[in-house]
């Protein structure tokens, strides 16, 4: 297969001999160039000089004295002219208009639209619109027409600013040169133009004026099938240009219903999917090398893919080369300035009255741990910081701080101006260190850096003009800046080009152009995609692009023709597609592919179509975990049971589930503690504890009335004091002021304040009764061994208060969570459950207390209470645990009977034939940290 | 004229749809461009795109199939079949090339096309970006909101405060953003739009002032009462009374009294049978010791506290339920700006915004000209799933419907009262069932200014009313079931299941009903789950031994929960199943390893993540591992040693390449070896794309994204895949199933309203207007108990639907698994009650046992091409390579200007060069400069320096004759011959008697500059052209050597 490349420099080799040097060819598009120039020298025998060879646009562009305007000066510069005709938006709200206006300019020039009329046509139209007979205009309707007679003024006045400068955006200067295209200068003897589709009329012009000053041959890329059919959207532009350039039969190939081929559709559900279908057809039905490799392309419609498509590139796939626009937004080097437009954002926000900036910890740690960096912070000290600020509960970070932990050198990270221009500095200079690593490392063989090389070469001549723009006084605010350089990053594209030509070709459509293929892959052949269908992002209503512009119509056709040019040379093609739609739609195959099921039919041609069906595996089932109780384990379970002990807590974990017990406590995985950004539960509950303590320790030992309480329930401002105290061991003080800590912080007073007038009606009503209450113990850890097997096992508690109540002993819990159910009554079938529910959990607690406590004293008339005060219910009554007994005293009878239970159950924990388990209970799981590594 | 399609469940609706769809572009070969067509979801929209272009295609061949089809389309546009056939073929051929101007689509997709097309108008950004998920962006909003307590609105953060501390004396949880979020909802209620903007002109102040009203009045009233039980009871405390001297004792006026007294209310708030038996009919205990006076003092009290509910106890409800949201309710407005706050900063609309932007427009634009600006005149309007429609939907899309009748020309919209099942997301069945009526026209000029066009230009009501979906048995089952439903007083809008009756239109007859009552163990919920999963395992294997497979059982349920119970429990049977719930991409080992990494290096000291790591890895690895003699608390860096020791992983996360989440993902496959063709890494990695294409590449955030979302992300299956469905009755409108088991039919779930917005004018509340209260029973108090009482019964036919729904889906055979209760129900407001009810007007309830209908023996018949051909499959396996060792070939223009070596910024002989490349002649430098300088290139700090060295050169004595633009210049021309390096030289000047070869060179002198000089020479003679001479010129040291 000879492709149209090939055979246009054949032709011209053939017409001009090795004499090629004063020819000049136009080509549409970058690639083709480079195709072509690689076409000559497969042809060359002898050497020659290459023809000067340029796309149309960039020769245009090169020989105007007009220098390409960067998108940010533009936008400066037409906000400029928006101050002047009196326009009140600021930059920020200007910036998004701006982009879609620039278009509608661009267009309206490449089109070489008459101005005046249109605007003329504009106004009319919109006036026609809002104008219903005798009725006044409304406010919105008058600021609806102001808008569209502003979009006439700005154009001119842009235009006007910019010849100033001697500057243009590109349709500007591509219709002054047309316009002025005698002024151009030619010294080739001849002019082709090669593979041109939809020509602008700026393109026309040029023509035009070549064909008049010089010999010209134009050379088509077309084929009948299309071209022929008046129906067919790819052969438009060649109907609509066929009398214009005498396009005639014989500069039409009949390739695509004449020659034998076979296209494949596939349809798989969503992105990956075709991936992995197009590794598959690499791998398996073309069985590409490195020879055959090149005449395969694969089209990338959706840039998206790319990423996950060189991830699954197969084995037999050596060399690929890329050539697409990608846009800047996607990249790694637009994740990196991610951080550090947050990091500006967040400093702003947080910084402190004095004017010290601080960092949000979330952007410092994602600062520190992005690799764009490593080279910048020493990955151990990144990690010693990480835990120091996080066991500080470090929410706001200063400079100061990361400058001590890594040295003054990282200052350069940090911006220390105040104005766009130091900021564009700021940044450029950032991406200089950047930019240095990361060309070394892609020399080193990290090919794939090469493409965020590019980029991020590109964001640097962007800041680099940027600050041009800012020193010449269109200074913008920082913010505004980061705005414009995040629109700037979605919109803008930086091509790649793939070279030398070597290799598997990756491109997007546009690329394809010009270009053969023997194979043929190309991905997302949806609707929406392919083509993109009807959304159009611009200010100039439909009726007025149909007559002076170009509508959805046009741009379909173009991918139409780029769709089905592909299919000319092609012998396999295959077409991918997603199956599965979006929130809006999507899921459907191409348009494209409709039409050729339908129409393309011929015995030359073979479609298929397939769907890709993944591979469903049997249920995922659950997976054990079993863990046995061997040497190693036996050995740290009872070093953990006879030293440390087993808390209340550690044994209803053991209830709940074995196996959480053994993560927990045997392998000791603990969730480790995370920044809190609000207050969490286990904090207000510490709090209130150590309010309470504070104030109940100055009783201990002594009788307690209700006026001591009193005068914390009369003065609020002795409560906040107390459990500010416990807060700023944790928190700065300027951060419990505010936001939610602020919220949290005023409810623990509420909650220890409605406590203690609770506590005060409490003991009014005891003392009015006689009845003296005293602290006996605050905060105590008591602790009592128990003989299991001639192991001595340890049990321990923390009683946070014991009172004496009307001569009873009353062990008490403060519990801030919220009150599901009653405690049960400690009859049978609870005695039953005890151990194996951890509904339970509650009474475990409490009879381990009173446990403890009876162990200590080994009264046989003991008999005690054991019971909860419930912060947050409404009831704070202390709730005790009862017996199912006449009596509500817990005596010795139940202090046997709870030990029985213990021996039990300690009995099975050290028993090495028992293995930690999951609990059979799923519910359980729900709020266990370890659900992940069992899977539920 | 508009037509109004009423189609009952397998009435043929989308064939209906598809005909006339195709009756009206038959009228001229692009007619189609001007007919919307608005389905309810995309899948529809889809569907009935290729069924238009399928039939097109069918008629246009005379396919058999399309026969019928053809007859009637034929008839309908008058036209005999050879023309039928061949309009069918052009216009098949004008649609496909004109496919952007068909309009099928749903109405989200419709109206986002509009509101694109006016961002402008709508001020709006135009590249906005959509966001689907409300709680997503209540939430956000929510914590914005207690963020900036205390930094910004001391009245909020006082209310906040306030709400916080008041929770808590009442003993209730502190944690207010629940309820806020709670309230919260109606920001995206439709309806509530409006009333939050009146809202939003209340001061914080009077709203405030209006809380301490509500307040007052309560406890003023509250007060009265106890003054008046206390005065009652003291009377009966000092005259020695007891108990005992009541009727009925404590549960008489005693307790009444003693309820009052103590500040509380007794359970009848105007007392029980006894307390009235006792006031009304002078009822008291025999042994009543009281005395006359006594007696007629406590009827006075009695009667004050009559009174005082009479008079005020409405306003009493009232006031308190107020006060229920009343903080909430204080902070909506605040909470509105937050979230658009919120949705300006992330630059996204909210889903529901559209409908509210589109109706900014039409509101104030009469005339269609909305709809023409996106380029469609539409003349003909199709709706489906007209009853799913929400008032604002269905009144943005009149003025088309206005205009299409304006124009005599025929719109239609096709509906089925029995099928609205989706109110809790907006939909009004009613405007359905009052058409051709406009739903709310009463008092709405324009409205009704519609509702007369449309009446005048004509509108007609047609019934499709064969089934063809359904065997005989189970038609005529749901005609008797329905048929009796009429009847139940609760349905009070008869109107809707008015059409229930549906004509055989199967051929075949046979089918099977099966109505059972499971019994529940008295102990719990939990064994009616495990009965229910064991009966659906033993009917699916019941009707496989009949011939079906597994896909042709569908396991419809009511809620989600029991849809994902019976999942597992038949997976347990080794069941094929298909649910999302069975298929979620979390459940596979491979995505708990990678999340576990990810977790892991967003903070790498996060122990957990590290034991899962080690976990995963071992098991997939089948290694055993001890936790207990590895220390998670070590180094990071000594973490990963032990994991490549072990397991001879080579991970390393110094080396990976963050940034792009995607890429990040991949390279922990390829390191971890995580087989690539895992369906669930494959989906997983979708998801991966997908959050990255929307919102970045933060770690972070994916870990929180994905905790939200995993439970609703499950792989995709293809359909035709052998696996019983398992759905819930929501998920399976439009669709039908051989065998239909309802698996859960009397579980009851409320999808109504939460709350209803109120109008109030009281004197003892001047500050407001407007109110929210609660959906709770106390609603029935007030006066507003009748917006209770509607609610009840749109919940009465939300149960309704949903059974409807759910036994119409059934082809063969279709079981109704219901609940055995203790006692028979007396209300009919539940499934059960229903059922039985049912099954007692015909004549059959026996008790709770098992009722069957129709042919018990039925069995599969295969029929002839039933179902559309899928395409063929496709299975491959690949090996993908390490992607860093690619070696992938990018043009770096970066390395071209720049030097990696030296500190400069810019090697400046590079920059010297490509300046140099862009000069023909003396005179250029100006615009080259400039361009450079637009380009970002160089600074403008440079710029001085950049024009002295260039200037240099082309001033230059020796070089000046090369840049005076009378001869020929090739800059950077490449020489080329086939298998040999390419030459560039940097200029070559061709002089009539010759031309010169020119090369720039940086540095210093070097003699090896020479040979090249002399090869390009040699070069350039070979291609033809004479060279006289050869210069080197060294840019630092200004000096041209010519090379001999």
């Amino acid at each position: 297969m000879k492709t149209f490349i090939q055979q246009t420099a054949q032709k011209i080799l053939h017409a001009h001999g090795n004499n090629l040097s004063n020819l000049l060819v136009l080509m549409p598009n970058q690639r083709s160039c480079t195709y072509f120039k690689n076409a000559l020298q497969q042809l060359a025998e002898q050497a020659i000089i290459t023809p000067e060879i340029s796309t149309l646009q960039n020769w245009l562009l090169s020989k105007s004295k007009l220098a390409l305007a960067d998108n940010i000066e533009l936008i400066t510069l037409l906000y400029n002219c928006h101050q002047q005709i009196g326009g009140s938006l600021t930059l920020d709200e200007f910036i998004g208009i701006a982009n879609i206006m620039l278009n509608d300019f661009d267009e309206l020039d490449v089109q070489m639209c008459d101005s005046k009329l249109f605007f003329k046509n504009l106004e009319m139209l919109q006036s026609m619109n809002t104008f219903v007979p005798g009725e006044e205009l409304t406010e919105y309707q008058i600021k609806y027409r102001k808008f569209w007679e502003d979009f006439g003024l700005l154009y001119h006045a842009l235009r006007e600013k910019l010849l100033n400068e001697k500057k243009g955006y590109r349709g500007m200067i591509l219709r002054n040169m047309a316009e002025n295209v005698s002024e151009i200068t030619v010294n080739n003897a001849h002019v082709y133009f090669i593979g041109f589709s939809g020509l602008n009329k700026t393109d026309e012009a040029a023509i035009a004026y070549l064909t008049q000053k010089t010999k010209t041959e134009i050379l088509w890329d077309a084929d009948k099938y299309y071209m022929n059919d008046e129906l067919q959207e790819a052969g438009l532009f060649f109907r609509k240009h066929k009398s214009k350039f005498r396009i005639s039969e014989t500069d039409l190939v009949n390739e695509i219903a004449a020659r034998e081929k076979k296209i494949q559709i596939i349809g798989a559900a969503k992105n990956i999917g075709q991936v992995k279908v197009m590794a598959d057809i690499l791998q398996n039905k073309l069985q590409l090398n490195s020879d055959s490799s090149l005449d395969t392309v694969i089209v990338v419609p959706d840039e998206k893919l790319l990423s996950p498509l060189i991830a699954h590139l197969p084995s037999n796939i050596e060399t690929v080369n890329i050539t697409m626009g990608l846009s800047i937004a996607g990249s790694n080097a637009a994740s990196w300035f991610e951080i550090i437009f947050r990091l500006y954002e967040n400093t702003n926000r947080y910084q402190s009255k004095d004017g010290t900036q601080r960092f949000y910890y979330k952007d410092i740690f994602e600062l520190l741990q992005h690799n764009f960096f490593s080279f910048i912070f020493n990955k151990r000290k990144v990690e010693g910081f990480v835990q120091e600020m996080k066991s500080q509960n470090r929410i706001l970070i200063r400079r100061e701080e990361i400058l001590k932990a890594f040295g003054n050198e990282v200052d350069s990270v940090f911006f220390h101006g105040t104005s766009a221009n130091q900021y564009a500095q700021f940044l450029s200079s950032n991406i200089n260190t950047l930019l240095q690593n990361l060309i070394a490392k892609a020399k080193k063989g990290n090919a794939s850096l090469a493409s965020e090389v590019e980029i991020t070469f590109r964001i640097l001549n962007i800041l680099t003009s940027a600050q041009t723009i800012f020193s010449k006084g269109n200074e913008v605010s920082v913010k505004t800046f980061i705005a414009m350089l995040r629109e700037n990053f979605r919109s803008e594209r930086v091509p790649l080009e793939g070279e030398p030509v070597q290799g598997l070709q990756i491109m997007g459509l546009q690329e394809t152009r010009g270009l053969d293929f023997k194979n043929v892959i190309i991905l997302s052949a949806n609707e929406g995609i392919l083509p993109s269908g009807k959304n159009t992002n611009t200010y100039i209503p439909y009726e007025l692009r149909r007559e002076f512009l170009t509508t959805h119509k046009e741009r379909d056709a173009n991918t139409a023709y780029l769709f089905y040019r592909l299919f000319q040379k092609a012998e396999n093609v295959f077409l991918l597609y997603n199956t599965e739609p979006d929130e809006l739609g999507g899921g459907e195959k191409s348009r494209f592919i409709l039409q050729l099921q339908r129409e393309l039919i011929s015995e030359k041609i073979k479609i298929e179509d397939l769907i890709f069906a993944v591979d469903l595996p049997d249920a995922v089932g659950e997976q054990t975990i079993n863990i046995q109780k061997n040497g190693e384990v036996m050995k740290t379970l009872m070093k953990l049971l006879t030293e440390s002990g087993m808390s209340p807590s550690a044994l209803n974990t053991y209830i709940n589930c074995t196996l959480q017990y053994y993560f927990r406590y045997i392998a000791g995985i603990r969730e480790q503690d995370d920044m809190e950004e609000s207050l969490d539960a286990s904090t207000i509950g510490s709090a209130v504890h150590y309010a309470l303590e504070k104030i109940y320790e100055q009783k201990k030992g002594a009788k307690l009335d209700s006026r001591f309480i009193e005068t914390y329930v009369k003065e609020r401002a002795r409560i906040e004091s107390l459990v500010k105290e416990y807060l700023q061991t944790r928190f700065d003080n300027e951060s419990l002021s505010r936001g939610k800590k602020l919220l949290l912080f005023k409810v623990c007073v509420k909650l220890t304040e409605e406590f203690l007038k609770f506590e005060q009606a409490n003991l009014l009503q005891l003392n009015e009764a006689n009845v003296q209450t005293e602290i006996v113990m605050l905060e105590e850890k008591l602790q009592a061994s128990i003989s299991i097997n001639g192991n001595k096992i340890l049990v321990t508690g923390k009683i946070d208060i014991i009172e004496k109540v009307g001569g009873v002993i009353q062990i008490a819990d403060y519990k801030t969570s919220n009150r599901n159910k009653k405690i049960p009554v400690l009859d049978e079938d609870t005695w039953s459950e005890l151990m194996t529910d951890p509904k339970h959990s509650k009474p475990v607690q409490l009879l381990v207390y009173a446990w403890l406590y009876y162990q200590q004293k080994q009264q046989s008339d003991f008999g005690i209470r054991s019971g909860i005060y419930w912060l947050k219910s409404d009831d704070k009554k202390l709730e005790t645990l009862r017996t199912d007994k006449a009596n509500d005293l817990l005596d010795v009878s139940t202090m046997l009977l709870f030990e029985g239970k213990l021996k039990e159950i300690l009995a099975t924990l050290i028993d090495n034939t028992i293995s930690f388990a999951k609990t059979e209970a799923v519910e359980r799981c729900k709020f266990c940290e370890f659900a992940g590594i069992c899977m539920r | 004229m508009l037509r109004i399609y009423k189609a009952s469940a397998g009435s043929g609706k989308t064939y209906t749809l598809v005909k006339e769809y195709l009756r009206l572009a038959l009228k001229s070969p692009l007619q189609f461009r001007h007919i919307l067509a608005i389905t309810f979801t995309n899948k529809a929209a889809a569907e009935m795109k290729t069924r238009i272009i399928e039939a097109l295609e069918g008629l246009s061949k005379n396919e058999i199939k399309y026969q019928l089809l053809k007859k009637e389309l034929c008839e309908l546009a008058g036209k005999n079949e050879n023309e039928l056939t061949s309009d069918a073929s052009i216009i098949l051929r004008n649609m496909l090339h004109n496919y952007a101007d068909i309009s099928v689509c749903t109405i989200d997709s419709f109206v986002h096309r509009i509101v694109r097309s006016f961002a402008y108008d709508l001020h709006l950004p135009m590249n906005f970006e959509i966001e689907m998920d409300s709680k997503e962006l209540l939430n956000a909003a929510i914590q914005l909101l207690l963020d900036r307590l205390n930094e910004t609105d001391q009245q909020v953060t006082q209310a906040v405060v306030e709400f916080a501390e008041s929770k808590i004396e009442d003993g209730k949880s502190w944690n207010v953003e629940k309820e806020i979020s709670k309230l919260g909802k109606q920001l995206f209620v439709d309806d509530a739009q409006a009333k939050i903007q009146q809202l939003s002109f209340v001061s914080f102040d009077e709203l405030r002032e209006a809380r301490n009203s509500l307040y007052a009045f309560k406890t003023s009233f509250e007060q009265k009462l106890f003054d008046e039980g206390k005065k009652a009871f003291d009377c009966i405390v000092t005259n020695g009374l007891t108990a005992k001297d009541f009727h009925y004792g404590n549960t008489g006026l005693f307790g009444f009294f003693k309820a009052y007294a103590e500040n509380d209310f007794p359970p009848k708030i105007l007392g029980n049978s006894y307390v009235l038996a006792t006031v009304n009919d002078d009822k008291w205990s025999k042994t009543s010791a009281i005395t006359e006076p006594q007696k007629a003092q406590l009827n006075v009290h009695y009667n004050n506290i009559a009174q005082l509910w009479n008079k005020q106890g409405k306003d009493y409800f009232l006031a308190d339920l107020l006060l229920k949201n009343f903080y909430s309710f204080i902070l909506l407005t605040d909470l509105k700006k937050l979230m658009d706050e919120v949705k300006a900063e992330n630059n996204v609309l909210h889903i529901s915004d559209f409908q509210h932007k589109v109706f900014e427009i039409v509101k104030e634009q009469d005339a269609p000209i909305i709809y023409e600006r996106i380029g469609d005149r539409y003349d003909n309007i199709l709706i489906d799933e007209f009853q799913d429609t929400s008032v604002i939907q269905w009144r943005n899309l009149l003025p088309l419907i206005e205009n299409s009748q304006f124009k005599s020309e025929d719109s239609l919209v096709v509906g089925d009262g029995k099928q609205a099942i989706y109110r809790f997301r907006g939909g009004e069945v009613e405007q359905f069932t009052v058409l051709p009526k406009v739903y709310g026209s009463d008092g709405d000029e324009i409205l009704k200014g519609r509702e007369v066009a449309i009446s005048n230009y004509g509108a007609g009501v047609i019934t499709l009313e064969n089934n063809f979906r359904s065997r005989k048995e189970i038609v005529d089952f749901n005609n008797s079931l329905y048929k009796e439903l009429l009847e139940l007083p609760e349905l009070k809008n008869k109107n809707i299941y008015a059409d229930y009756f549906q004509k055989q239109g199967r051929q075949d007859d046979g089918g099977f009903v099966s109505i059972e009552f499971l019994k529940e163990n008295d102990e719990a919920k939990l064994l009616l789950n495990d009965i229910r999963a064991f009966r659906v395992e033993e009917i699916v294997n019941d009707v496989l031994k009949r011939g079906y497979n597994y896909k042709d059982v569908a396991v419809l349920t009511r809620s989600n929960a029991n849809a994902s119970f019976i999942a597992s429990y038949l997976v347990s049977k080794r069941i094929k199943v298909v649910s999302p719930e069975s298929l979620l991409i979390h459940h596979s080992l491979k995505v708990h390893l990678l999340m576990a990494l990810l977790a892991y290096l967003n903070r790498k000291d996060n122990h957990i993540a590290r034991a899962e790591i080690l976990h995963f890895t071992f098991l997939l690895l089948n290694k055993e591992l001890h936790l207990e003699t590895i220390d998670l608390k070590t180094s990071a860096i000594e973490f990963e040693k032990y994991v490549r020791e072990k397991t001879e992983i080579e991970f390393n996360s110094t080396e990976l390449v963050t940034g792009r989440l995607s890429d990040l993902l991949h390279q922990l496959i390829q390191i971890f070896q995580l087989e690539n063709d895992d369906p669930f890494v494959q989906f997983f990695l979708d998801e991966v794309l997908l959050f990255a294409s929307r919102y970045g590449n933060s770690i972070d955030d994916f870990l929180n994204w994905w905790e939200k979302v995993k439970d609703k992300k499950s792989i995709i299956y293809p359909e035709s895949m052998d696996a019983v469905r398992i759905m819930t009755i929501h998920k399976s409108k439009g669709l039908e199933f051989p065998i239909v088991i309802l698996a859960d039919a009397s579980e009851t779930q409320k999808r109504g309203e939460d709350s209803f917005w109120i109008d109030v004018e009281k004197n003892w509340l001047p500050q407001l207007h407007i109110g929210l209260l609660p959906n709770t029973q106390d609603v029935q108090e007030t006066e507003f108990a009748s917006l209770y009482e509607k609610e009840k019964e749109k919940t009465f036919l939300d149960l309704l639907n949903l059974l409807y729904v759910a036994t119409t889906r059934a082809e063969d055979a279709l079981y109704i698994l219901s609940k055995e209760e203790e006692k028979e129900p007396v209300s009919n407001n539940s499934v059960t009650a229903v059922i039985i009810s049912f099954l007692r007007s015909v004549s059959l309830w026996e008790g709770f046992r098992n009722y069957n209908f129709g042919d018990k023996e039925f069995v599969k018949i295969f029929k002839r091409g039933s179902h559309s051909s899928l395409a063929s499959f496709m299975k491959g396996k690949t090996t993908a390579k390490n992607l860093l060792a690619s070696n992938i070939k990018i043009r770096m223009r970066a390395d071209l200007l720049w030097n990696d070596k030296s500190k400069e910024r810019i090697d400046e002989g590079n920059l010297l060069h490509e300046a140099l490349k862009r000069i023909q002649k003396t005179g250029d430098e100006e615009i080259v400069i400039r361009a450079l300088l637009a380009e970002g290139v160089i600074e403008e700090t440079e710029l001085s320096k950049l024009s002295e060295q260039l200037k240099a050169i082309l001033q230059h004595p020796d070089m000046k004759k090369y840049f005076d633009g009378t001869a020929t210049v090739l800059n950077e021309r490449q020489i080329l011959k086939k298998n040999e390096k390419i030459r560039i030289p940097d200029r070559v000047i061709l002089f009539e008697d010759g031309a010169t070869v020119l090369d720039y060179k940086t540095g210093n002198e070097r003699p090896e500059y020479q040979p090249q000089l002399r090869d390009y020479a040699q070069w350039l003679e070979e291609a033809g052209i004479k060279v006289k001479e050869k210069i080197l010129f060294y840019t630092q040291t200004q000096k041209a050597v010519t090379v001999k």
